[in-house]
């Protein structure tokens, strides 16, 4: 079967850093490098790489400066009558939208910007659905309005094939099915919605997923489903309802990403280490998750509780989901050590070991809950730092987002929790989203600034072979 | 993967109007759902007076609120009640005091279906049972930020004069007016 040309950004990039040596070298002449670059349509790629980096932080650029001006009206609003705050927050929100629908549908000269507007509209849908709660003294509970909140993101992202939105309502959902779960009064009768969620979900979200065409909504949207099928099996185990359950749900989940790390750099064939990149972003991603649930001071605080109370190890040992993982990880970081010897790999074993006993260390060593905080916290920096440092040293674009978003994460996500004003907040997402946007454009221009460096060391390199 | 077996998208030129409408109006009934239901029962309701004893946390979505308990939020508290199980409705009957404006609403009866007759005097009020408390809608009421640290002084210093004024409707649904304590009103 003949199969499309690989759309593969990735591939695409070095195909055209690598042409012009192979027509150099007399491999290709030019009419084959034409040919080359015609198939793959490389004159596109700088562009539209550049453009879809940039519009991913001009839209999240976009909504913490948003995020910043709702802070900035609600700590200044109390005195405005309820029905023109209802006014207010409406006409904001349908603004967002319209003129978003108007610059990315109707006129289509800015779309990233349109859709930036879009999303940010739905952003605010959110912030209403607390403001109002707030307003008319409501007394609903976090999952409901999680939900409420999903299902209005997830009709936007149907009616404008939105993928931001998209991942909006997956988020709320998968957010509001867990704090749901959490919530019901009796967990063996969660009612029909609970007990079935993951499947709701599911078909709920799969058409979209098609409609996409986003193999990461879709694997965001698996693992979602396989995480809110398996909670409330969960849920009536015997850990569950243990006192140590915190602690040993987090034991697992360590466990089970440094494991997804070593399968993902596992030997194939002919002792060659194949590089699968989503399931190492999985791992990341699972060590990330668990160090930032544990950087919230209520979260330290509970498992330092459960830790005074004595950690069953014996209890765990016996159970094969501990087991397993434990000793195949054991032997696997054995034979890591043993057998590879690539730098950058071992690095970055180091940056997974940085964040898994970031959450770890202080188990063990039975930390207090300001140590385990800022224990936590640190982690957290310094695989924000690492990302960084790969970004730049790679020029690599995700790497650097990565890393600068987990740092904006982790410093707003302080400034959420501990008793700010709400100016302060204001003041903190507006900060925030202003560095991410400045720090995108300066590293755009240090990528630039790289490429022309290189142009001119190969320029250089080939006049000396001359 | 997920990328091989489907077919990939023809692009699309038509404008999606309609869709987007139909979302956006979407967002927006569920938004107004709140203020109509609360609208609701403010027009049609009858005002009760509860005794209230109040503790402060934080709430992040929320900003700021007083989480207030009340002597009816006991189910053993209330006359007539049998045990329950967790998640169940309730109809609590309250009886009018003798002193309309200082004094507070009594419970007279319990039941778990809706009673049929009530003296002018009375009113029902619909709660549902949760971990041993029952739950009417009236357990928070949001205060402005600079209002907090007095409103915690005022509950602290006297909490045996703290009442929440209320509007009921017919089916028993209720939802908080204002704030009173040691006669000072909050009402936001």
């Amino acid at each position: 079967m003949v199969s499309d040309p690989s759309s593969q950004l990735s591939f695409r990039q070095t195909l055209k850093k690598e042409l012009p040596l192979w027509q150099e070298r007399g491999i290709l002449d030019a009419t084959q490098t034409q040919s080359l670059h015609d198939l793959y349509q490389l004159e596109d790629i700088a562009t539209k790489a550049n453009r879809s980096f940039l519009g991913g932080i001009s839209v999240l650029g976009v909504s913490l400066v948003g995020l910043g001006a709702i802070s900035f009206v609600a700590a200044n609003w109390q005195w405005i009558p309820s029905f023109w705050k209802v006014v207010l927050l409406l006409t904001v929100m349908w603004v967002a939208q319209g003129v978003g629908f108007y610059l990315w549908k109707i006129r289509n000269s800015y779309p990233v910007l349109g859709h930036g507007l879009i999303f940010l509209g739905s952003l605010l849908y959110g912030a209403n659905i607390g403001l109002f709660g707030q307003i008319f003294h409501l007394q609903g509970t976090f999952y409901q309005a999680f939900l409420l909140w999903a299902m209005g993101a997830l009709v936007m992202a149907y009616a404008l094939q939105s993928l931001p939105n998209a991942f909006l309502a997956l988020g709320t959902a998968f957010a509001g099915y867990l704090s749901g779960i959490g919530d019901m009064p009796n967990a063996s009768s969660p009612g029909v919605l609970f007990t079935y969620g993951a499947w709701f979900g599911l078909a709920l979200f799969w058409p979209l997923a098609y409609s996409l065409r986003s193999d990461v909504f879709y694997s965001f949207l698996v693992l979602a489903f396989g995480i809110s099928t398996l909670v409330p099996v969960l849920q009536n185990n015997w850990f569950f309802t243990s006192s140590s359950t915190l602690l040993f749900a987090t034991f697992l989940g360590i466990l089970i990403s440094l494991w997804i790390w070593l399968s993902s750099v596992l030997p194939l064939k002919d002792g060659k280490t194949e590089f699968r990149s989503g399931a190492k972003n999985l791992a990341f991603l699972g060590v990330v998750l668990i160090g930032y649930f544990y950087s919230f001071w209520d979260v330290a605080s509970q498992s330092v509780q459960q830790i005074q109370q004595g950690i069953p190890w014996g209890l765990w040992l016996q159970s094969g989901i501990v087991l397993i993982p434990l000793v195949t990880l054991i032997s696997g970081i054995v034979w890591f050590f043993k057998s590879v010897d690539n730098p950058e790999l071992k690095l970055e074993a180091v940056a997974i070991a940085i964040g898994a006993s970031a959450v770890l260390v202080p188990i063990l060593l039975g930390f207090g809950t300001w140590l385990t905080v800022v224990w936590v916290n640190l982690g957290l920096l310094t695989l924000a730092a690492y990302w960084l440092w790969l970004g730049l040293q790679q020029a690599n674009r995700r790497n650097f987002l990565g890393g600068m978003g987990l740092s904006a994460i982790v410093a707003l996500s302080r400034f959420f929790e501990y008793d700010t004003g709400l100016l302060l907040k204001s003041l903190a997402f507006v900060v925030v989203g202003g560095t991410l946007t400045f720090a995108a454009i300066w590293f755009e221009k240090y990528l630039n600034r790289q490429e022309n460096l290189n142009r001119e060391n190969l320029k250089q390199e080939n006049l000396n072979n001359v | 993967m997920f990328k091989a077996w489907i077919p990939s998208k023809a692009p699309d030129k038509k404008v999606p109007l309609g869709f987007f409408l139909a979302a956006v109006f979407l967002q927006t009934i569920v938004l107004l759902l709140a203020p109509a239901q609360q609208s609701y029962i403010l027009a049609t309701g009858t005002t009760i007076t509860l005794r209230t004893a109040p503790v402060d946390p934080y709430n992040i979505l929320q900003g700021y609120y007083v989480a207030l308990g009340y002597d009816i939020s006991d189910p053993k508290a209330l006359p007539g009640y049998t045990a329950q199980k967790d998640g169940q409705t309730l109809y609590v009957t309250l009886q009018q005091p003798q002193n309309v404006t200082e004094g507070e609403w009594t419970a007279v009866e319990v039941s778990v279906a809706k009673p049929a007759e009530l003296s002018p005097k009375q009113v029902v009020l619909k709660g549902v049972l949760k971990n041993g408390r029952v739950l009417y809608g009236l357990e928070s009421y949001n205060i402005p930020e600079e209002q907090r640290i007095e409103i915690n002084d005022n509950l602290r210093q006297r909490p045996e004069r703290a009442l929440l004024d209320a509007k009921v409707d017919a089916s028993g649904a209720a939802t908080p007016l204002r704030l009173r304590i040691a006669g000072k009103i909050y009402d936001y």
